[in-house]
């Protein structure tokens, strides 16, 4: 099933059309004796984009951007840097550099050494060295700590200093390996900040991989989201969220609610029937090289926060009647655990300052049909 | 809270408290006194077993007497004397020495080969030669020594400091190899990536990486194979012939005689030397784990079964 | 070619590791397996035409026929496995005072347990020879706290051997427990602990077990190489502990009878190696 790939690489020339991408990646298939671990995966990177490779762990995502760093072989597919076929290139010789999970830091090294190492192995000369390095250091804001060892650093300072090593030697791209998966969340939200902040300053494209997709939406420009080696849907945080192509991506990202339904009408104003209900929809996302066919098993998708929920049943529009399950305070907002018809899990944000709400009540749910979209895949 | 807090509390405690409350607080206590009073006194058992009859030894040097006595009949240094006149002994520690230091680069050599090897690369085999190569440790060295005995005389080479040396090398260097093998795969895969991703080549990497990386467990193998081939005695008798060597010279002495107070002397000498020699190894050895980031632990237990 | 960075670390060709092989690999052949092969021919000739002669299996006839032998043997095996016994008798509460309730004293202590070995086994033997002399420290103290009347006979028995061996070998055996219970999560103890376990479940469940491995390594590191000592037997075991270490020296230098001798050699080969097995065996079955 490749038509996945097709779509993506029309779309892979990315935002910015002409301009070669940074990095592109060609049908590439990675198998581990009987294992796939990567399924025919096509993407572009642009010039100066902070893309990302999200999903669950075991998704590929891993295995993908260590080809791209050149610790695996593909066992099919080619990868070009910069239109330039890189994929038999071993790791030492390309632009690529990779910032680690667990920081791999040089323990006998102090933070300057660390970060001179890559200059040094490329034979720069001494004051140009220096100044890389220092320059470097100062983008994280590592300066001050220059001659400290890496076991005396707190895992957000090694982290910056991973950062820097990679970056002084500025290259084409700089893949990142869930470099911030060790952090405690406050420290975690102010280094995505910091990342996000380094990256447009520098300028350079961002392969980001990570299972948090909080995460990934905050960063990127682009997100590809994978599972079981494959890459399930590639766009903007915004076509992600709001546009869903599947199921998976739906669930993954935020939650979703999708409801069982049947698909009446295709085309711009897609309609659907709930139960005994026809309802409107916004957008409808099809899986690339199958058109969506009156009559298939679709999900309609309505995130939790586009959701009205009152008492009485509303004069005009669909609405669903439900039932309060759980109720639960989240500080920005209620979170309303609801069951709809034929018992389907529905959950709603409501205003902290909404009306009462208690387990058992019955309500009704509403929603603005043009925020509603159709997944092309049955609810389960 | 510490042994002596919680008895001083829970003593508060229990005098508050009823008598049969009291009866099982104390028993429990006192359970946890034995034990520190029964671990106190195996510890300082072992002490005793495995470091008194050195110190019985260095006593004696000292003790003016030219036989065995208990009692204290004087302090003199007149055995040293006696003993570091000894040519025959000046000797035999020379050419120990000289030996020990002689294989133990050589024995470095050999094992670091014989451990990247086995540790990083993957061929048809491994398996086998990885335990081959650690046979001469688990072989007896009865054979081994007896083995080159009959095979010197056979292709007709004389008994020599050579031949010590040579069957010193055999042995030794997979001591060396157990140890840096251990280490190699207590590396980190990831600092490797990292110095690849950042454009080292495969022999800039082990230069600047890997290398300073086993300087602890280089050190450490050096240190175990030079006090084991100074210490090395069976091996060493069947293959000295006539050249003298230290331990194999303690042998032959020991033969004769119970009390002998050169001997006494030399070799509170050479333990008093020993100690301060591992000492200095294990400070220097400390700095330099620490300094890369390792646990001197792992370098002293990591052995073969690490 | 594409530096793939294999589960053992950077994996070069194929050529490199054989070339990387050569010398350790070609050292060991010559220097050790050729000696110990030609060793196994003399072993099958007689020792008045050494080289020479006739394979012949009279030698190992003779040792392992003869009833001297098979005592002497039998003498070995007592005095090795009773110090052996007593050593991981000792050795377990060391290892696991160290591994876990040594604290701050846990490196100082390693540290005086590997100066141990580095002391020369020779001089521990004379001293220990001085220790239990029938004028020896060891009889006089014990006469002073008025233990015994008459001196003990100490020296010169089996005894003496299996306290020369043990002390001798402690730090080789509790070294490897040691770093085998190392491996040890505290939290897992805690959590049976939690769960209701009493030490002497946790012994067996959980420690015991882990021993198993510094178990065999303790059997080759220490036990072989007592079957290779005579030094020992003939500083302080005398007639009465004659290991067969010692006859295997005799006829090599005193009797000049290459043939018994090595055929002796190869059957402490044997042992050592069914020693070795039975320990795996046994540490398996404790593993279950």
């Amino acid at each position: 099933m490749s038509t996945v790939g097709e779509r993506d690489r029309a779309e892979a020339g990315g935002a910015r059309g002409q301009v070669t991408p940074a990095l592109e990646l060609d049908r590439v298939t990675k198998r581990f004796d009987d294992v796939v671990a990567v399924d025919d995966v096509s993407l572009a990177v642009d010039r100066g984009e902070f893309f990302s490779l999200l999903g669950p762990s075991g998704c590929g995502k891993t295995t993908t951007l260590r080809m791209l760093a050149g610790f695996e072989e593909p066992s099919e597919g080619r990868l070009l840097l910069d239109g330039v076929e890189a994929t038999q290139i071993p790791p030492f010789k390309r632009p690529t550099n990779l910032v680690f999970q667990n920081y791999a830091l040089f323990p006998h090294m102090s933070v300057y050494r660390n970060v001179a190492f890559g200059p040094r192995r490329a034979k720069l000369p001494k004051p140009e060295i220096d100044r890389r390095v220092r320059e470097a250091l100062h983008t994280v804001q590592m300066d001050a700590l220059a001659d400290r060892m890496p076991a005396q650093l707190s895992g957000g300072q090694q982290q910056r200093v991973g950062l820097a090593r990679a970056l002084v030697n500025d290259p084409l791209v700089l893949l990142l390996d869930e470099p911030l998966g060790a952090l405690d969340l406050k420290l975690r939200k102010e280094m995505q900040i910091e990342l996000k902040r380094i990256q447009r300053e520098v300028g350079i494209s961002f392969v980001y991989v990570t299972h948090d997709q909080e995460e990934a939406m905050t960063m990127s420009d682009r997100i590809a989201v994978m599972s079981h080696g494959r890459v399930e849907q590639l766009g903007t945080p915004r076509e992600i969220y709001f546009h869903p192509t599947t199921r998976f991506v739906a669930d993954f990202i935020g939650t979703a609610n999708l409801l069982p339904a049947t698909l009446v009408l295709a085309g711009e104003r897609p309609q659907v029937r709930i139960g005994e209900v026809l309802a409107d929809a916004g957008s409808i996302g099809s899986l690339p090289g199958r058109e969506a066919v009156e009559g298939d098993a679709v999900s309609l998708m309505v995130r939790p926060e586009t959701l009205r929920v009152m008492r009485e049943r509303p004069e005009d529009g669909v609405a669903l009647p439900v039932e309060v399950s759980e109720v639960i305070f989240q500080g920005t907002g209620i979170r309303l655990d609801l069951q709809g018809p034929g018992d389907a899990p529905i959950v709603a944000l409501v205003p902290a300052d909404a009306m009462d709400w208690r387990p058992g009540d019955h309500a009704h749910v509403q929603w603005d049909p043009d925020r509603a979209h159709v997944v092309v895949e049955p609810a389960s | 809270m510490s042994a002596e807090q919680t008895a001083a509390t829970g003593g508060a405690r229990a005098r508050s408290a009823r008598p049969v409350v009291r009866q099982v607080f104390w028993t429990i206590h006192r359970r946890e006194l034995v034990t520190r009073i029964a671990s106190a006194a195996m510890l300082a058992f072992g002490a005793l077993i495995l470091f008194g009859p050195f110190i019985l030894l260095a006593f004696l040097s000292f003790n003016d007497s030219q036989i065995l006595a208990f009692g204290f009949r004087g302090f003199t240094t007149r055995f040293y004397e006696e003993a570091l006149g000894d040519a025959a002994m000046r000797e035999s520690l020379r050419n120990s020495l000289v030996v020990a230091g002689l294989t133990t680069p050589i024995c470095v050599a050999l094992g670091t080969l014989g451990a990247f090897g086995i540790a990083r690369f993957v061929f048809p085999g491994r398996g086998l030669v990885a335990g081959s190569l650690t046979l001469p440790l688990v072989v007896p060295s009865l054979l081994v020594g007896v083995g080159a005995l009959v095979t010197f005389s056979k292709i007709d080479v004389p008994l020599s400091l050579y031949t010590v040396a040579v069957m010193h090398i055999v042995v030794g260097f997979p001591l060396v190899m157990a140890i840096v093998t251990a280490a190699l795969y207590r590396f980190d895969r990831s600092l490797e990536e990292a110095a690849l991703d950042l454009g080292a080549t495969r022999r800039e990497l082990m230069w600047y990486v890997l290398l300073p990386y086993l300087v602890p467990a280089l050190a450490a193998a050096a240190i175990f194979v030079f006090g084991w081939s100074f210490n090395s005695f069976t091996v060493t008798f069947f293959t000295v012939g006539s050249e003298r060597m230290f331990t194999v010279w303690v042998f032959s002495k020991l033969r004769r005689g119970t009390n002998l107070p050169t001997v006494n002397a030399i070799s509170t000498l050479v333990t008093f030397v020993t100690v301060v020699v591992v000492y200095i190894a294990y400070y220097l050895l400390r700095r330099s784990a620490v300094r890369s980031g390792q646990d001197v632990r792992s370098l002293v237990a990591g052995g073969p079964q690490q | 070619m594409s530096a793939r960075v294999s589960s053992s670390g950077v994996a070069f060709g194929r050529r490199t590791a054989a070339a990387v092989l050569a010398s350790p690999v070609l050292t060991l052949l010559v220097f050790f397996a050729g000696p110990l092969i030609y060793l196994t021919w003399v072993s099958f000739t007689r020792a008045d035409i050494v080289g020479d002669g006739s394979f012949t299996f009279d030698n190992y006839a003779e040792v392992l026929g003869e009833p001297i032998y098979r005592s002497i043997f039998l003498d070995t095996i007592v005095i090795t496995v009773t110090a052996m016994v007593i050593l991981f008798v000792v050795a377990f509460p060391i290892a696991s005072f160290l591994a876990f309730r040594a604290g701050k004293w846990e490196i100082p202590m390693l540290l005086a347990l590997v100066l141990t070995d580095e002391l020369n086994p020779l001089i521990r033997l004379y001293a220990w020879q001085i220790v239990m002399n029938k004028e020896g420290v060891l009889n006089r103290f014990l006469e002073a706290i008025g233990l015994i009347d008459e001196p003990l006979t100490i020296l010169f028995t089996k005894t003496a051997v299996v306290v020369v061996l043990a002390t001798g070998s402690l730090a080789f055996v509790v070294i490897p427990i040691y770093a085998a219970l190392k491996t040890v999560n505290r939290t897992l103890i805690e959590a049976a602990r939690d769960l209701g376990a009493g030490w002497v479940t946790i012994l067996r469940e959980v420690l015991l077990p882990l021993a198993a491995t510094g178990f065999i390594a303790a059997i080759i590191i220490v036990f072989v190489p007592m079957l290779s000592d005579f030094a020992s037997p003939a500083v302080v075991g005398g007639r009465e502990g004659y290991m067969i270490a010692s006859l295997i020296e005799e006829e090599f230098n005193a009797r000049g009878d290459w043939g018994v001798g090595s055929a002796l050699s190869f059957v402490v080969l044997a042992i050592s190696a069914v020693m070795v097995w039975v320990s795996i065996k046994i540490s398996k079955v404790g593993r279950l």
